[in-house]
């Protein structure tokens, strides 16, 4: 250990950076990526959601990546600071401070806590995956309350879909976020909103080598922006060393269109996103490891609210 | 396994394989969700295991009771690259699935869309119901001769030849693609009109 790693252990610098609100992943992304830039070892990161009055599962697993990422930069735990009493209560009930690298020193009193009855049976909380054979363990029980959700048969389409769509992602997270040899972890949740236009959003991501570098090991592409590969694995590309596979994302877009939903995929510096069976790409300015995926998909037809569970 | 005696007397071997237990033997818990490729390839080499030591003449059943959904890659693995092994290395045994769900059969429809996208077509037996017919895209000739082979379960070139009004050549070889696509049996007999090949099914 050399003497700036025992002055940093010792005397900690802080790093606040703000979230944004980042429902979706687009500039405002690249503005924290940007703020994260110059994060270090040693340093103590603090995320301040003074700006956030309510998360969606985008903002949640981007928050949560986030985290990660800083707590493997600065080899400590990050801190979640200024959080509105309701955003608490939900990264609460989400299970969000499970995860030993973040923490909060704010509490919710007991009566603000949200309880795990029927009522609130909305979300499926932030789940972890890093083993393979857990894979169709935890697929099943989300897939279960799926069921719970859209009990009516003429959804079973809709329950597959969305099932099918977690297989897909999470498979490609546990298998090609990192390299031979190393562990791989991914994370999602599901939330289902009923105000509105009533349908589940989805996200699921990971922190691992991204889609550019996952893609050249099997293809000689040099391509200056992320979103090409991004779109590429979209159409079927992939990099799996024995030539098999691609069709997983293929299988989520055609998903997707189907159900006239909307699907963001991103990874690097690049974003791409497909709402009626159109493309439209991003590429920003800041580098963020690993590819995160979101996606909102609506059933039809559109069930009436007595007939959710 | 059930030993089916076909109709002029030669024995066809009707082997059932359930894909949950070769799931549970490849170590995957539950089986009712099947997914991840690289587990796929784990159960087909259990189910190639298994169909190597099966008798020639045989068709092999996959059934997919206990299974709710598999995803496209799982499928793909365990249903179309089982039968591209068969149609590379084993000559005299045919695959067929039966018990699928709406999703599962959804993602292997897909699955062979894509397959034949990049120019590798495949076609697969499905027993539905009871009654046995096929997906996946075939030439209209040969999707004519493979129902009637559906509706008789064995026939020779020569009957064909006479149903249809074409040469015997022209039957004779529209039965061979349909062996070579593993999707029928065939066995060699020799009588009085010498030697020719009669193609059957379950």
């Amino acid at each position: 250990m050399d003497i700036a790693e025992v002055r940093a252990m010792i005397w900690k610098e802080q790093k606040l950076v703000y979230f944004p609100p980042l429902n979706t992943w687009t500039q405002k992304t690249d503005e924290l990526f940007e703020a994260l830039s110059d994060l270090n070892f040693g340093q103590e990161l603090t995320i301040s959601l003074q700006y956030i009055s309510f998360l969606m599962p985008a903002g949640v697993i981007m928050l949560l990546l986030i985290a990660l990422e800083g707590s493997k930069i600065t080899k400590s735990a990050v801190k979640i600071a200024d959080i509105n009493k309701s955003v608490l209560s939900y990264l609460d009930r989400i299970d969000f401070f499970k995860f030993k690298f973040v923490y909060t020193l704010e509490e919710l009193p007991w009566w603000q806590k949200l309880k795990r009855s029927n009522n609130s049976r909305r979300v499926i909380e932030l789940t972890r995956l890093e083993c393979p054979r857990e894979i169709s363990s935890v697929i099943a029980k989300t897939r279960s309350i799926l069921k719970e959700w859209f009990p009516d048969s003429i959804y079973d389409d809709y329950c597959d879909s969305v099932t099918n769509i977690l297989m897909e992602i999470c498979g490609n997270s546990i298998e090609h976020s990192v390299l031979q040899g190393e562990v791989s972890e991914c994370y999602y949740i599901l939330q289902l909103y009923e105000q509105g236009e009533i349908g589940i959003s989805i996200s699921i991501g990971d922190i691992g080598i991204g889609i550019r570098k996952h893609i050249t090991q099997m293809h000689n592409i040099e391509k200056k922006f992320d979103s090409y590969y991004i779109e590429r694995a979209l159409l079927g590309v992939s990099g799996r060393l024995d030539g098999t596979g691609g069709m997983g994302l293929k299988r989520v877009r055609q998903i997707t269109d189907n159900y006239k939903g909307q699907l963001f995929l991103r990874s690097g510096k690049g974003v791409v996103k497909i709402e009626n069976s159109k493309f439209t790409s991003y590429d920003f300015l800041y580098h963020f490891p690993g590819t995160q995926c979101s996606i909102n998909l609506h059933p039809v037809p559109r069930p009436k609210l007595q007939n959710l569970y | 396994m059930i030993s089916l005696k076909s109709s002029e007397g030669g024995r066809m071997n009707l082997q059932k394989l359930y894909i949950s237990a070769a799931a549970a033997e490849a170590g995957i818990n539950p089986t009712n969700v099947l997914t991840f490729r690289p587990l796929g390839k784990e159960v087909r080499d259990e189910l190639l295991n298994k169909i190597r030591l099966l008798p020639p003449g045989c068709v092999v059943d996959l059934d997919f009771t206990g299974v709710e959904i598999c995803d496209v890659s799982f499928v793909d693995e365990i249903v179309l690259e089982v039968q591209s092994y068969l149609i590379g290395k084993i000559p005299d045994k045919v695959i067929m699935i039966s018990n699928v769900s709406e999703a599962t059969l959804e993602n292997l429809k897909a699955a062979l869309a894509w397959r034949d996208q990049r120019g590798t077509r495949l076609q697969i037996l499905q027993s539905k119901d009871g009654v046995l017919t096929y997906i996946g895209k075939l030439e209209r000739n040969l999707d004519e001769t493979l129902k009637v082979l559906f509706a008789r379960k064995k026939i020779t070139a020569r009957e064909i030849a006479e149903l249809n009004g074409i040469a015997i050549n022209s039957a004779s070889n529209r039965l061979k693609k349909l062996y070579d696509h593993r999707l029928v049996l065939r066995e060699e007999i020799i009588d009085n009109s010498g030697k020719q090949h009669f193609y059957f099914l379950p």
